[in-house]
């Protein structure tokens, strides 16, 4: 890993990212000493159940965590070559939409009600391009039609739109500028299975198009599989497995990611019962100082207790497990 | 978009009937008529009687009731008694002052209770936001008159900047302005901080910051329009009300608007003239209210989607 270092094209250095809340009933810590890395045109799968701290780590690229109550700290945050934490607020609204975008996860709620979905769009072109306001209007258009929207709907209000199609124009408007960087925070969530389809596909042409790294936030394996690269799978706030997709799907190494592979759904067996991960997704109030897995973990023992490290198995697998130093560990995949 | 206008104005003729009806019967009421204060003292029954006829203020309750409202059909408010000149003349004399100082007092309004507001809900539970809110308590609960007179006791008698009454140039509408304005700042700044509290956790502002909006465009701009609903009913309200005259600060700034007409129609018995007057005070808050209800529509595309239903 170390070797290839200074070669690789990073579009988002990202290092011990501390994110939490610091609320009146207690401090949640949402994020817990987090590392990401992603290569120039790559797609990123991030994992994990409601609570894991997906959204918040998205946001925090961003620099949209609201704060108060958020915290952010981090050691490194270079997204682009911008150092995102020594940068003025200025310089940051330039990034913004630009170097970096995001799709929010809720279509409904994401797009302003009384401004027309071309405003919104040409908004976007308008302050990172060096445009008219009537050729912003005309790219906005364009972005339209690119995610199968007739233009001469740019001049409707986002209630006009249904669900599948707000949420094509949110992706409409972070892919205005062609950022380098996308975050499609569940994108397809608030969907029609047959729209998720188009949304996907949408998606994966206009990356194509344009070179754009991706960051699939999703808990839907399905999803990563079709569209991701690498997979980073969270729990309480941090990355707890990591690889490519094949390391991750096929030779999978933490408790919780199998955890997650067994309670999907047999479509060979239709009659088997799910299988469930027990126990509930951690208090983030009350985090353990070892493993966060460990209360829910099946391979539990004292050492889980103790932080855990994160390891390499492989040059591009890592997971944060203590088990595999007991001789002759493994886990156990359902077969299907 | 028509037909609602449309719509809304023909409501309006039930609304003013029912208005010409209870003002007509409300006054009638009241103890004393105007014949006992004109009338000499010495006067007989058979001339009181003259009086009276020439006045039109003969025979039953309801047929004086009737003929009047024959005259209003027709637009004519009918004659003055006290002043011996027509109502609508008397009326629109006076009109104009209360006009300017209702414009004058509006833009102290929005002045001080936009930015008061927008500032308090940004910075929500701050000093600043604490301030704010005392401030807009105080102007709620402070009696307009004696804002009135702190501020002529203030500025014109012992800083002696400004006139303490009377109509003129600019000068003597800025006492009353500052009065009347800043006492419904006080609602203003209320509303618009709750109104801009509810928007300013909403989803959309988000992506707005995520596209690289700066925080002064997501508040002016995309924030702003959104609260707008509220604070331009209220708004509405504030100015319909000054337009019927602000009697307290009329009368203590001397202003001649019709506030005080209205009232001294009240005192002297003047059946017509303090009729005449609230019938058009009704015309003019429904037209203002018809206006709020015009400007939703443009500060919110659904609801005009709802006008065109």
């Amino acid at each position: 890993m170390s070797q290839t270092e200074n070669t690789k094209d990073l579009v988002l250095d990202l290092k011990n990212l501390q994110v939490r809340f610091e609320t009146e009933d207690g401090i949640c810590y949402a994020v817990n000493g987090l590392d990401l890395e992603i290569e120039r045109g790559k797609a990123l799968g991030l994992v994990g159940e409601t609570g894991a701290g997906k959204t918040t780590t998205a946001l925090s690229l961003l620099r949209l965590v609201p704060d108060p109550p958020g915290v952010v700290e981090c050691e490194k945050m270079v997204i682009n070559g911008h150092d995102m934490l020594n940068i003025s607020i200025k310089e940051l609204e330039k990034i913004r939409g630009k170097d970096i975008s995001m799709i929010f996860q809720d279509p409904m709620t994401a797009l302003n009600p009384v401004f027309t979905v071309g405003d919104q769009i040409a908004e976007s072109i308008m302050l990172h391009e060096d445009v008219s306001m009537a050729d912003a209007q005309r790219k906005a258009i364009d972005m339209l039609e690119l995610v199968g929207i007739p233009g001469e709907r740019a001049g409707e209000y986002p209630h006009e739109f249904s669900g599948g199609m707000k949420q094509r124009v949110v992706i409409a408007i972070a892919l205005a500028c062609h950022p380098q960087l996308l975050i499609a925070d569940e994108p397809t969530t608030a969907l029609d299975v047959t729209i998720q389809a188009q949304v996907l596909d949408l998606m994966r042409n206009l990356r194509q198009q344009y070179q754009t790294s991706l960051i699939m936030i999703t808990h839907d394996l399905g999803i990563v599989a079709e569209v991701c690269d690498d997979v980073a799978v969270m729990y309480g706030g941090n990355i707890v497995e990591q690889g490519t997709l094949e390391d991750v799907f096929n030779h999978t190494m933490h408790p919780y990611t199998e955890g997650l592979f067994n309670s999907l759904p047999n479509i060979n067996d239709r009659k088997a019962k799910l299988t469930p991960i027990r126990g509930l997704m951690l208090d983030p109030m009350d985090m353990p100082p070892g493993c966060p897995f460990a209360p829910r973990c099946p391979y539990y023992d004292e050492k889980c207790d103790l932080p855990q490290e994160k390891k390499y198995v492989t040059e591009t697998h890592a997971i944060r497990c203590c088990a595999y130093e007991r001789p002759g560990f493994h886990i156990e995949r359902k077969e299907r | 978009m028509y037909r609602y206008v449309l719509k809304r104005i023909l409501m309006m003729i039930p609304v003013l009937l029912a208005v010409s009806f209870v003002v007509y019967f409300l006054m009638d009421l009241a103890p004393g008529d105007i014949i006992s204060s004109m009338a000499p003292q010495d006067a007989t029954e058979a001339e009181i009687e003259m009086m009276r006829e020439e006045l039109g203020l003969n025979g039953t309750l309801m047929e004086r009731y009737f003929r009047y409202m024959k005259g209003l059909i027709k637009g004519d408010l009918g004659m003055s008694l006290s002043l011996k000149r027509p109502v609508a003349e008397c009326f629109f004399q006076r009109f104009p002052a209360t006009l300017k100082l209702a414009f004058a007092s509006i833009i102290v309004t929005l002045l001080i209770s936009i930015p008061l507001g927008i500032a308090a809900a940004t910075h929500h539970r701050s000093v600043l936001d604490g301030v704010s809110m005392v401030t807009a308590l105080l102007g709620v609960s402070m009696p307009a008159f004696w804002l009135g007179l702190l501020l002529i006791l203030a500025l014109s008698l012992k800083l002696k900047l400004l006139p303490s009454g009377g109509s003129g140039g600019i000068q003597y509408i800025i006492l009353p302005a500052l009065t009347l304005g800043a006492g419904n700042a006080g609602h203003m700044t209320r509303i618009t901080r709750s109104s801009m509290l509810d928007v300013i956790r909403q989803d959309y502002l988000r992506t707005a910051r995520a596209k690289g909006v700066s925080e002064k465009q997501v508040i002016r701009k995309h924030a702003l329009k959104n609260a707008l609903i509220p604070i331009i009913n209220v708004f509405g309200t504030t100015f319909g009300n000054s337009l019927g005259g602000a009697v307290a600060i009329e009368t203590v700034f001397a202003w001649p608007g019709v506030g005080r007409l209205t009232v001294s129609a009240i005192n002297n018995r003047d059946m017509t003239l303090a009729t005449g007057c609230i019938i058009m005070f009704t015309i003019f808050m429904n037209i203002t209210m018809l206006l709020v209800d015009i400007a939703y529509a443009y500060a919110d595309p659904r609801i005009k989607a709802q006008y065109s239903n």
